[in-house]
């Protein structure tokens, strides 16, 4: 009798995990409000025409390295997370997508896709999304997140993960917890510096009853109602725009999946179909132009204006603390040096952003004695 | 080979090739507290234990059903056999297994890399390999495996606490509001320690040696190989786990304790007992010698010593009788 | 099977009771957890003998599970008791295991915090798991422990739980009345669990008592020397047994008699059976009236039957 070479194997037991096409860079040509379309051409107009030159730019390196045929794409995020007064002078989604499409052909570009970000908190591939439709993003991304070990912290107390709050390094003592003998102040300890720390305390979220969250140092920012009625965890949280910004900076690098699916796939509006009349009734990204390169890319860039600098500075500690699935890193990082032009990606998503914070005095109704 | 098993492989053997790892780990069992076993779907439900996390499950030849890896940062004291402590920083996994949507199995490891650094480093230095402990200075790998492994010294002290780690997985699981927490059989959490030394020049053949503890439900495992062989250990010491639950639990839940009532003549209450034995446990007597001609060569090895399945076997038959006697007895009432 | 045993007042023998009600269990074949839930004074250690956990144990006890989210160390009595009773659990097959969740040494009260209760149903259920009967011995009177496990068993999680209550009281006319009002008062038991969510059928009916240092007239002769005494203690003990039938503690409500015994006025601990018939320095009507008490607690009739 011969041998005979035979295997057996479940495909439920390796998870399935969702490809998403890459393009070489996704540029964000900005941050708006929803409210800001509702002044014809003035803030969104003049920060495209503010962006052109450097998409220029930086259009111009990444053809100089990939060659010609280099994807890039270009996307706008409104953000619809953080409703003010003026929210109710914004137009209709399909109003504003019109006066955009008018701006960047203005400025000399596209704009290909249109980005929300309460779409970043729960996401959706379809407009006027069913419960079915929802991926709980903003919740997946917090779960992702590995507080830095305490000294001393051996595994048998809990992290503490339900404070809401994340720090690049160890808090200065608690003076509560010792009532009968108060410490002399000893600083926060940032681990692997050099030299001189920066101790940075990031607010992901509040609770719904918390009513004083939003206030506090460091880089934190404000948190603002969610637009969505409920969140589908069902956990009560209200995310702050600095969980959210490295959110979107993971969306479009093309690391996040739910259970191995791909999530907030960008959708386009068929010719006749109607936009929806709320702004929470899009898909999380609509894509405005024919034949765009795809919204995810091996490497982001974004053109902000400099007031955004904080958030950033926080997506950045989030993102810094956050463990992603090693298979879909593996899997991009194998794509990139499959391309005609292959290159090596850094191993940490962070190293595969770029900011440019431009300044804010064109836009007069912005002009903020900030810094 | 599960997913999470095959990703934290690569961990140990990915950059840390040149120097030997150190790989700790420690293994619960118990019963997973509902009336009747879960199925399929609702398995996998519960074991996603994080939004958006896959889930990996196998139907045959028993259901198996295993939870993303948590993750769980530490900073803190190793102890070292023979001399002294060490301090390792960085991150243990851990996840939960189900089978036959009836036992449930939390599982914790990390893999100790001596790297020589004097001082922590930026944590993200430490995420870049999950799983990934680095130990400061250079202790021996025998010394970190064997103090590990130290009957005599308490699991959760203040040094490194797998115990803890492991347990917190399974008491996730539990709290689930999914399940009706009520208990069917009451039985001992068993517990397997283990420590693997991992030499990539380790040229001769593995060494294994299982010890069991004084204190009950409790083993010991010490390993000695190369880095490769750290997959097939990672399951082997969750069969081994499994099946000394199962083998325990059957003695002295289930036997022991209905030859007590038979001599009180109690034993009425004990025949659904006997009757859940046979039906929901029995069938999870599964050794993995289809894994793969090296789990089955471990696994043979281990039958050889122990008899372990040889003995599942007298249980079995043991309480087959006694249900069958009591049977009689209570059908003559 | 959750067993809280609860008393008005100190010095009720609440403590010395359980102890050796988890001990009859054990004995019997039963997985038997201890649970020092006395936050104030936890001295369980001391009944049980257990030297290392004479005043509870350094930082791994039920006051640091609560307060400091570590995990609570678990003593097998048959390994760290000195008491030879103790010891000799599980030198047969036949026995079970009695096992002390101490507090923590020097450990005081403590107030419930919002998370507590949560983390407390997930200890009953993760003992729920490995032990056949769970004995939780309470602080005395209104105490944040028993608060506690009020709000702790009416969560969904314990739904199918089996819990009983076991209100222990000295045979005198203040104490009956005292332990009246722990179940019945306004802000006793019952009320305090109905706010806390429990049905007030499901814990009107776990709820009995347990008499204690009851001296029984019939055996104890000695005590008694004159006539006109004992007359008056008989009419006494019937104007008492009159009052706990007004007040809903007769006999249906009645889990155990406890006698009075010297040696357990002098020394709180475990009584076996060689302290009776070799030793003969504890009475056998003790030690029976334990056996009774650890009989009732797993009779099902006894607790459908108000």
């Amino acid at each position: 009798m011969s041998d005979v070479e035979f295997s057996y194997r479940e495909l439920s037991e390796t998870p399935h995990l969702e490809q998403v096409p890459l393009a070489h860079l996704s540029i964000q040509v900005g941050r708006v409000r929803p409210e800001d379309f509702a002044d014809p051409g003035r803030p969104v107009a003049r920060r495209l025409e503010q962006a052109a030159p450097w998409l220029e730019a930086a259009g111009k390196q990444v053809r100089d390295r990939f060659g010609h045929r280099a994807r890039i794409s270009t996307c706008l995020l409104v953000d619809d997370h953080s409703p003010s007064a003026s929210a109710l002078k914004a137009p209709e989604p399909a109003a504003a997508m019109e006066l955009l499409a008018r701006a960047a052909d203005a400025a000399g570009f596209g704009v290909d896709y249109l980005a929300r970000y309460a779409g970043c908190a729960v996401a959706c591939d379809r407009p006027r999304p069913g419960f079915r439709d929802r991926h709980p993003l903003a919740d997946i991304v917090a779960s992702l997140i590995v507080p830095e070990a305490a000294v001393g912290a051996n595994g048998s107390r809990p992290p503490t993960e339900h404070t809401g709050w994340l720090a690049n390094g160890q808090r200065s003592p608690d003076f509560r917890s010792a009532m009968d003998d108060p410490p002399a102040w000893s600083p926060p300890v940032v681990f692997g510096r050099e030299r001189h720390s920066v101790f940075v305390d990031v607010e992901l979220w509040s609770l719904d009853q918390d009513s004083e969250g939003g206030t506090a140092g460091g880089a934190a920012t404000d948190t603002h109602t969610h637009p969505l009625a409920g969140t589908p965890s069902g956990s009560g949280r209200q995310y702050s725009i600095s969980l959210l910004t490295a959110v979107w900076h993971l969306l479009r690098l093309g690391l996040l999946r739910d259970a191995g699916e791909a999530v907030a796939v960008p959708y386009r509006f068929a010719p006749d179909e109607p936009v929806p009349d709320l702004w929470s009734q899009l898909p999380s990204i609509t894509q405005l132009t024919p034949d765009p390169a795809p919204f995810c890319a091996y490497q982001a860039l974004s053109l902000l204006a400099s007031r955004h600098r904080d958030a950033e500075l926080a997506a950045g500690i989030v993102l810094d603390h956050v463990r992603l699935d090693d298979r879909v890193l593996s899997l991009i990082a194998e794509r990139a040096l499959a391309e005609p032009v292959p290159f090596p990606l850094p191993s940490a998503p962070i190293g595969r952003i770029s900011h440019l914070f431009l300044d804010d005095f064109l836009d007069d109704s912005y002009v903020r004695p900030d810094t | 080979m599960s997913a999470p098993t095959h990703s934290r492989a690569a961990a140990a053997t990915g950059a840390g090739t040149a120097a030997t790892a150190v790989v700790l780990g420690e293994v619960r069992t118990c019963l997973l507290q509902n009336r009747d076993p879960l199925a399929t779907p609702a398995t996998v439900a519960l074991m996603r234990l994080t939004p958006g996390a896959p889930v990996s499950h196998v139907e045959r030849p028993v259901r198996r059903v295993v939870s993303a890896d948590q993750i769980c940062g530490i900073d803190c004291g190793l102890r070292l056999a023979r001399r002294g402590r060490s301090r390792a920083v960085g991150t243990v996994l851990s996840h939960a297994i189900t089978t036959s949507g009836r036992v449930l199995q939390g599982s914790a490891q990390v893999t100790l890399t001596a790297v020589g650094a004097a001082e922590r480093q930026a944590w993200r230095h430490y995420l870049r390999r999950p799983g990934t402990a680095e130990i400061m200075g250079w202790p021996h790998p025998a010394d970190v495996a064997d103090g590990f492994l130290d009957a005599a010294v308490p699991a959760r002290g203040l040094d490194l606490d797998l115990a803890s780690i492991s347990d917190r997985v399974i008491e996730a699981v539990q709290a689930d509001p999914m399940l009706d927490h009520s208990t069917p059989l009451r039985a001992r959490t068993s517990v397997v320690r283990w420590a693997a030394i991992l030499d990539p020049g380790h040229d001769d053949a593995a060494v294994m040696h299982l010890t069991k503890s004084v204190a009950p439900g409790l083993h010991f495992l010490r390993f000695q190989g190369r880095p490769a062989d750290l997959a097939m250990l990672d399951r082997f010491c969750e069969e081994f786990a499994r099946h000394e639950w199962l083998l325990n639990t059957m003695q002295e839940a289930v036997l022991d304790r209905a030859e007590r009532d038979l001599a009180r003549d109690l034993l009425r209450e004990h025949l659904d007992k006997l009757g859940f034995a046979l039906n929901q446990l029995v069938p999870l007597w599964m050794p993995p010698t289809h894994l793969s001609p090296q789990m089955k060569t471990f696994w043979t090895a281990l039958e050889d010593q122990t008899r372990y399945s040889r003995i599942f076997e007298r249980h079995t038959t043991r309480v087959r009788d006694l249900r069958d006697q009591f049977g009689l007895r209570s059908r003559r009432n | 099977m959750l067993v809280f045993a609860a008393s008005d007042k100190g010095g009720t023998g609440r403590s010395v009771t359980s102890c050796n009600v988890a001990y009859r269990l054990a004995l019997r074949g039963e997985a038997v957890a201890y649970l020092d839930f006395d936050f104030g004074s936890p001295t369980a250690g001391a009944v049980l003998d257990i030297p290392k956990a004479e005043r509870g144990v350094d930082g791994s006890g039920l006051h640091s599970y609560f307060t400091r989210h570590t995990d609570a160390v678990e003593l097998d009595a048959a390994l760290h008791s000195d008491s030879d009773a103790l010891r000799d659990l599980g030198r047969y097959p036949s026995h079970g295991r009695l096992t002390l969740l101490p507090g923590d040494r020097d450990g005081g009260e403590f107030p419930i915090s919002a998370d507590m209760p949560a983390r407390c149903a997930q200890l009953f259920l993760k003992l729920d798991r490995e032990f056949d009967v769970c004995v939780v011995d309470l602080s005395a009177g209104r105490s944040y422990a028993t608060d506690l496990v009020l709000e702790t068993t009416a969560r969904p999680e314990l739904a199918n739980a089996s819990w009983r209550w076991l209100v222990f009281h000295r045979w005198s006319a203040q104490h009956i009345v005292a332990a009246h009002g722990l179940v019945f008062g306004d802000k006793g038991l019952l009320a305090t669990g109905l706010r806390r969510g429990h049905d007030r059928t499901r814990l009107d009916a776990a709820m009995r008592f347990v008499r204690t240092a009851v001296v029984d007239l019939g055996v104890d002769r000695g005590a008694v020397e004159r006539a006109p005494q004992a007359a008056w203690l008989r009419s006494y003990d019937q104007r008492l047994r009159e009052s706990a039938d007004r007040l809903r503690m007769g006999r249906s409500r009645l889990a155990g008699v406890i006698p009075y015994d010297p040696i357990l006025q002098w020394s709180e601990r475990v009584i076996d059976d060689a302290d009776v018939s070799r030793l003969k320095i504890a009475n056998q009507a003790t030690v029976q009236a334990f056996e009774d008490l650890a009989t009732r607690l797993s009779d099902q009739r006894f607790w459908e039957g108000l």
